[in-house]
């Protein structure tokens, strides 16, 4: 091989062709290298021009601001949003010459953020960009061609290749090692030209990008030489093989992505008619009457309420209608940007598989994608700017909402605007694996067909059986992708808003419903709520429900939704109501909404029993059979006896709420959760930790399980499910979970500390008394479960086994049998902190769900059925 | 030897050739699907545009009774129409807002351009007659062409040619005949039903149409001489295929890109927020610096006055909000026209040096021309972007006009009222796209460099009489 290697590298040095087109490639490289800086020097006298600029804005705003009414002046102020400066930009222009680069912070009409454009020439957008990514996407592959169409050919036409062959080199032995050096000197050269652009550009060498990046340009150049090898072995002269070849660059680079784009081309109505109903909203609130308008507004925002919000029969008189007016307008227009979003990202994802059909398109996304010039990041950067924009403006709202005048300092301390991360790694995994997948066919067909037809083993030689099996697993390892291709540790909710106490029900049509709580500041929680968005696989962009002063949130007490089968949505949550008598009072209140979470009904009470100062805590819903929504909690105090609880069921009927309590226990657990499950044949089942007292006055709390038959109208005797003689004078602070499996199977999980300690369950067939509990982990806490239509059923907790490395989740899958089949462990990323408040559902198509809080952000990921027989 | 009996034998010759309807075939369907698929998503565009005009218009009439100002306000959107042709050739439609918002006091930039919600693959290129006809079709006739006369001299044809009493040229001419012959059977059918089933669209203008085909004809005659041009003067067909191959890239890829690179950098677009801020200071402080908004406002308010002959403000017979308003939207108009004129200069200058690089690639002439007759270039669009401000300040002070001088100056702004019907007399924005004559006249340059180039391409098959290396 070293041989032949040599005589190309002598034939290359002979050749005045492939030298001057080597130089032409390298100069046309220098100049994309030449160009990408340009561009970069470009933005940047551009944004240092707008720094300057906007010092001036602000400081005019800061003495307009003290001469007028703050409020009124803030309604038509922005300030500009700076993109971080990408310098991968310079490598890959990709759209972000078409995409926006200014953005503005704005007090009102927070969603003309998406209407804006930046000024540019559209013939020289039209044009497009000479950028290292065209360099390569475009002309190495016509280098690789000129510079391969001719091996073997070449030979054969020189008659030089019989003598090759008499001196016992064969076809694909010398297609190979001439095809090995010019992929390497190809390789050199386009090596070459990405480590002087990340020189030049200041892009860091060791980081994952640089190295994706010349994994991704490897590939590409390697399925064109693949290609080359495939046309050779059909052992034509070479014109035929130039033409084949330029026939197939012209397809790739230029036909297909042309064609793709014709078909693929997006609407414009979207955005246009999103702007129409814009304009109508913010009109008619404009005009809103006070008495519906001021409610809406403090309902999401109960911080900014000072005094009396109903003190203005005229809004026109509060200084700071137009604040709310455009607020109420926003909240009104989120649901349909949510579906602007949605459209775009499946047309995104579509998009993606388009990629396929075409090398180039494949190489210059990921290219883009690298670069963060694409469309993922561009819509990524309308999500976060929505968000800072709520979060720039509130130390100005603390201000206008209280009659506090602005100063100019406060127009020097905005927060600088730092865009999430974007999760890539799929995406380039797919990109990587539609240049690998034709580059091993291309290369298993230039195998066989070079194959010494007097060996008669030839064709069932490595390659050809290697090559396309590879392939065909790369393809199956790629559409097994494509359900997760939003799934892999996406964060639902945003860094810094401090999540917790996720909670998952389903809706009418068995997809997921997730709520959860953030701090909205020191004394209130807000409520979110997503849903799961099959198309997308992943979460809708969080709808913020409600926001309530002194919200209880905490892992056994989590604010909690249920969807009832006409579809309206009941969520509940507890607010603390303390006194000096009694620190922990609270109520439980429920509100509904009949579309589907974006407006909500005014709070009631879940229990019957209002007196000040008393606890109703740690309830739990779930959808009855009936199709009403039903809810067990811990009422009053059992009577004779401070630490137990009444444990009391109540059920919504119709529009009339929550009513006809019934009692189930009169001596529960005062602080563990409770768990109401309603089962496939419309059992419902209570489970709670219960109170089991001594006669020399010790306790011991066990779970106990009660069963109604008739929608919670008669329960039955609470029963121990497991005999644990957890001995122990206080409260554990956590409570059980069950789930049934389709044959009827009951399975319990729930924590105990009696010896031995730890996480347990106990699977106990249909009407059989309960069966003796299998220890799970010891060291674990706070369990959770779900079963799926194949009867598996997943256990998520928290693993405390390691301290030193922080708490970690594990989620474990067993088969229908009780097999352990599948285990999975997630772990912070930064040593001895915590994941934390692990939930658990399941998909329609047999997958769970997982969800965890990672340092005050909410996270999920895909437990998909074909891992689970991984063990 | 007749060039009609060279062309006749070229043809006969090419239908032998098994590997000819393969090529024919294949580009007769990307035109077909290109002139198909771009014909109904033209359509699908336009549709859409139709239905969010009638949005619009209903939106607009079923305000209420409210002062003409906030009325104005409420603001008009309009929507920028595609050319019957658009579909023939995309131009630079991809990349230009379709939306422009039109409100008192300021002219907004147009919105939502398809581009920015395009994925990689714009980059790429765009699928359209237009693109099959510049580059693809250019492509066919180098593989018909490359090898016309060298194959002749190879296979030492081209003597017993000679002796037969040809010359060269017409040798060369006849090629030049066969080619076209096979371009024209390639393209004119799909065309044809292309343009015979998009009838029911958004109607073509004939005058448009036809100079369009006319000098795609020319260009595509061009480009066929050339081809011929160079296979006569080249040693052999291996040589000729790449040097054309050469051309082609640098013709039809590099050469535009870099073009547009050195427009850009001769003449500098400012950045947004600098023009922001220009137009923001010229309206605060006057277009020249001074004259400041109040000043204006004071000298309005004494010429009334004088004018009226009455002692206060609260005595006129008008409104002086709305005539203020009135003054105010011709100014603004003033300085944001001012501004916007500059820009189109800068852009103007860039785009320049493209155009005139037509004179060293028939290409970039083509280009320019098509995009320019078809209705998809830079002059449509700010010929649309310049109707829509037109008629921003007519609708604007059609209801800044009516409060005016329908009102009194001591009536305040919540007693100032137009009726529904006032708000309905607002006429709907109709556009007109450019007529024949200005797009000629506007790309004449791009015109002569497309002729100048049919004749050099002419020139250089008679040159071929001089050849004397067989």
């Amino acid at each position: 091989m070293m041989m032949i290697m040599r005589f190309e590298l002598l034939r290359l040095l002979r050749s005045q062709m492939a030298i001057s087109l080597l130089i032409v490639l390298l100069l046309c490289g220098i100049y994309s290298l030449f160009y990408g800086k340009q561009l970069l020097g470009r933005r940047a006298a551009w944004q240092e021009e707008e720094l300057a600029l906007e010092a001036k804005v602000l400081q005019d705003s800061a003495a307009l601001a003290k001469a007028m009414e703050s409020s009124f002046f803030l309604w038509s102020f922005q300030k500009a949003v700076f993109l971080p400066e990408n310098r991968w930009s310079a490598m890959s222009i990709g759209l972000s010459d078409v995409f926006r680069q200014r953005f503005y912070g704005r007090f009102t009409m927070t969603y003309y953020q998406l209407f804006g454009t930046d000024l540019a020439n559209p013939e020289r957008l039209a044009i497009g960009n000479f950028d290292l990514a065209f360099v390569l996407v475009y002309l190495f592959p016509l280098l690789i061609i000129a510079l391969s169409f001719n091996v073997l050919s070449g030979e054969r036409d020189t008659g030089i290749l019989p003598m090759l062959r008499t001196q016992g080199r064969s076809e694909r032995r010398l297609a190979l090692g001439a095809l090995l050096f010019r992929t390497l000197l190809v390789g050199s050269v386009a090596l070459l030209l990405s480590g002087l652009g990340a020189l030049s550009f200041g892009i860091p060498w060791s980081g994952p990008l640089f190295g994706s990046w010349i994994l991704l340009v490897g590939l590409y150049l390697m399925v064109w030489f693949a290609l080359c090898f495939a046309v050779i072995s059909l052992r034509k002269s070479g014109p035929f093989n130039a033409v084949t070849l330029l026939t197939a660059w012209l397809g790739w680079v230029i036909i297909i992505p042309a064609l793709l784009n014709l078909v693929m081309q997006p609407s414009a109505k979207s955005k246009a008619a999103l702007m129409e109903k814009a304009r109508v909203i913010y009109e008619e609130n404009l005009g809103a009457k006070p008495e519906t308008a001021y409610p809406n507004f403090y309902r999401l925002r109960p911080h900014l309420a000072s005094g009396d919000t109903t003190q203005y029969s005229d809004p026109w008189e509060d200084p700071c209608w137009l604040h709310i007016a455009y607020g109420i307008s926003d909240d009104a227009l989120r649901p349909l940007y949510d579906d602007y979003r949605r459209a775009l990202d499946q047309r995104i994802d579509q998009l993606a598989w388009f990629d396929w059909l075409s090398l180039a398109l494949s190489a210059q996304s990921a290219f883009n994608l690298i670069a963060q010039t694409d469309l993922i990041h561009q819509a990524n950067h309308f999500d976060d700017l929505l968000a800072y924009q709520e979060t720039f403006r509130q130390p100005f709202f603390q201000k206008i909402f209280f009659n506090k005048k602005l100063q100019v300092a406060d127009f020097q301390q905005f927060e600088k605007y730092k865009p999430r991360q974007v999760p890539i790694g799929n995406r380039l995994l797919n990109a990587a694996l539609s240049l690998l997948f034709p580059m091993l066919l291309l290369g298993a067909w230039g195998w066989f067909n070079l194959r010494d037809k007097r060996r008669k083993v030839a064709i069932l030689s490595w390659p050809t059986i290697m090559f396309p099996l590879i392939a065909v697993l790369l393809l199956q390892c790629t559409a097994s992708k494509k359900s997760a291709n939003n799934i892999g540790r996406m964060p639902i909710s945003s860094i810094g808003k401090n999540a917790i106490s996720p909670y998952f029900s389903l809706d009418t049509s068995e997809l997921p419903l997730l709520c959860w709580s953030e701090k909205h500041n020191d004394t209130s929680g807000i409520i979110q709520l997503a849903r799961w968005d099959k198309n997308r696989s992943s979460f809708s962009a969080p709808i913020p429900v409600t926001v309530v002063k002194k919200l209880v949130t905490h892992p056994e007490e989590l604010p909690q939704v249920c969807a009832k089968s006409n579809g309206t949505l009941v969520l509940a949550y507890e607010q603390g109501t303390p006194t000096p008598e009694n620190e922990w009072a609270g109520v439980i209140h429920y509100i509904e909404s009949t579309d589907g979470g974006h407006t909500w009904n005014a709070p009631r009470l879940l229990h019957r029993d209002s007196t000040p100062g008393l606890s109703h805590s740690h309830f739990s819903l779930a959808r009855l059979a009936n199709g009403e929504v039903g809810a067990i909690w811990l009422d009053l105090s059992t009577p004779g006896f401070e630490d137990g609880r009444l444990l009391k069921f109540a059920s919504t009927h119709g529009s009339n709420g929550f009513s006809q309590e019934i009692l189930i226990e009169q001596d529960a657990c005062e602080c563990c959760r409770t768990y109401l499950y309603c089962d496939a044949q419309g059992i419902l089942h209570a489970l709670f930790r219960d109170i089991i007292r001594g006669e020399q006055g010790q306790q011991w709390r066990d779970i106990k399980h009660s069963i109604s038959k008739d929608n919670g109208a008669i329960w039955s005797n609470p029963e121990r499910i497991s005999p644990d003689n957890w001995r122990l004078n206080g409260c554990p602070d956590i409570g059980p979970a069950m789930t049934t499996l389709p044959d009827k199977t009951l399975v319990f999980n729930w924590f105990t500390g009696s010896e031995p300690s730890g996480v347990f369950i106990s699977r106990t067939p249909f009407n059989a008394p309960y069966q003796p509990k299998i220890q799970i982990k010891e060291a674990a806490r706070a369990p959770e479960i779900a079963s799926n239509q194949y009867g598996y059923f997943a256990l998520t907790f928290e693993d405390l086994s390691k301290p030193a490395t922080g708490t970690e989740i594990v989620v474990q899958v067993f088969d229908p049998i009780g097999k352990p089949s599948f285990e999975q462990t997630f772990s912070p990323k930064n040593d001895k902190k915590a994941y934390k408040n692990p939930a658990l559902t399941v998909l329609p198509n047999g997958d769970f769900l997982l969800v965890w809080v990672a340092e005050g952000q909410l996270m999920f990921e895909s437990i998909q059925l074909r891992s689970f027989k991984k063990i | 030897m007749k060039i009609r009996t060279i062309a006749q034998h070229e043809w006969r010759m090419a239908l032998r050739d098994r590997r000819l309807p393969v090529t024919v075939g294949a580009m007769g369907i990307l035109l077909l699907v290109a002139g198909w698929t771009g014909h109904s998503e033209h359509q699908h565009r336009e549709a859409e545009r139709m239905e969010l005009v009638r949005v619009n218009r209903e939106q607009w009439d079923a305000q209420k009774t409210k002062n003409p100002h906030s009325a104005a306000h409420y603001g008009h959107f309009v929507f920028r129409p595609e050319s019957g042709m658009a579909f023939l050739d995309r131009g630079i439609n991809a990349f230009t807002g379709t939306t422009i918002y039109l409100e008192p006091h300021k002219q907004n930039n147009a919105n939502f351009s398809i581009a920015q919600e395009s994925g990689a693959s714009l980059r790429l290129g765009e699928m359209s007659i237009a693109f099959v006809l510049q580059l693809l079709l250019p492509l066919l006739i180098i593989f018909l062409g490359f090898d016309s006369i060298t194959k002749e001299k190879e296979s030492q044809r081209l003597k017993i040619m000679l002796i037969q009493g040809a010359s060269v040229s017409a040798i060369a001419m006849g090629k030049v005949g066969g080619i076209l012959r096979i371009v024209a059977l390639a393209s004119v059918p799909p065309m044809l039903i292309v343009l015979l089933v998009s009838g029911s669209g958004v109607p073509i203008k004939a005058g448009h149409l036809l100079c369009w085909l006319l000098a795609y004809g020319i260009f595509l005659a061009t480009i066929a001489c050339l081809t011929v041009a160079v296979s006569a003067h080249s040693s052999s067909s291996g040589g000729a295929l790449i040097k054309l191959l050469g051309l082609w890239m640098l013709l039809g890829v590099l050469l535009p890109k870099v073009t547009s690179n050195i427009g850009e950098h001769l003449a500098k677009a400012p950045s947004t927020a600098a023009f922001g801020y220009a137009i923001k200071e010229d309206v605060k402080n006057g277009i020249d610096g001074h004259n400041p908004a109040d000043v204006r406002r004071k000298i309005l308010e004494k010429k009334l006055l004088a004018q009226y002959g009455v002692d206060s403000v609260k005595q006129l017979p008008v409104n002086i909000s709305g005539i203020a308003m009135l003054e105010s939207e011709v100014y603004t108009t003033q300085v944001y026209n001012k501004h916007f004129e500059a820009l189109q200069a800068v852009y103007l200058r860039q785009n320049q040096v493209s155009e005139w690089s037509g004179w060293l690639n028939p290409i970039q002439a083509m280009r320019t021309v098509s995009a320019g007759l078809a209705g998809t270039d830079a002059f449509a669009n700010v010929d649309f972007q310049r109707k829509a401000e037109a008629y921003r300040l007519a609708f604007v002070n059609q209801l800044n006009h009516f409060m005016a001088y329908n009102f009194r100056s001591n009536q305040g702004y919540g007693e100032i009222k137009a009726a529904q019907e006032v708000l309905r007399a607002v006429p709907a924005f109709d556009y007109q796209a450019p007529g024949l004559l200005s797009v000629l006249m506007r790309y004449i340059g791009s015109l002569a460099a497309l002729l100048f180039w049919c004749l050099l391409g002419i020139w250089s098959i008679r040159s071929t009489a001089k050849i004397t290396t067989l």
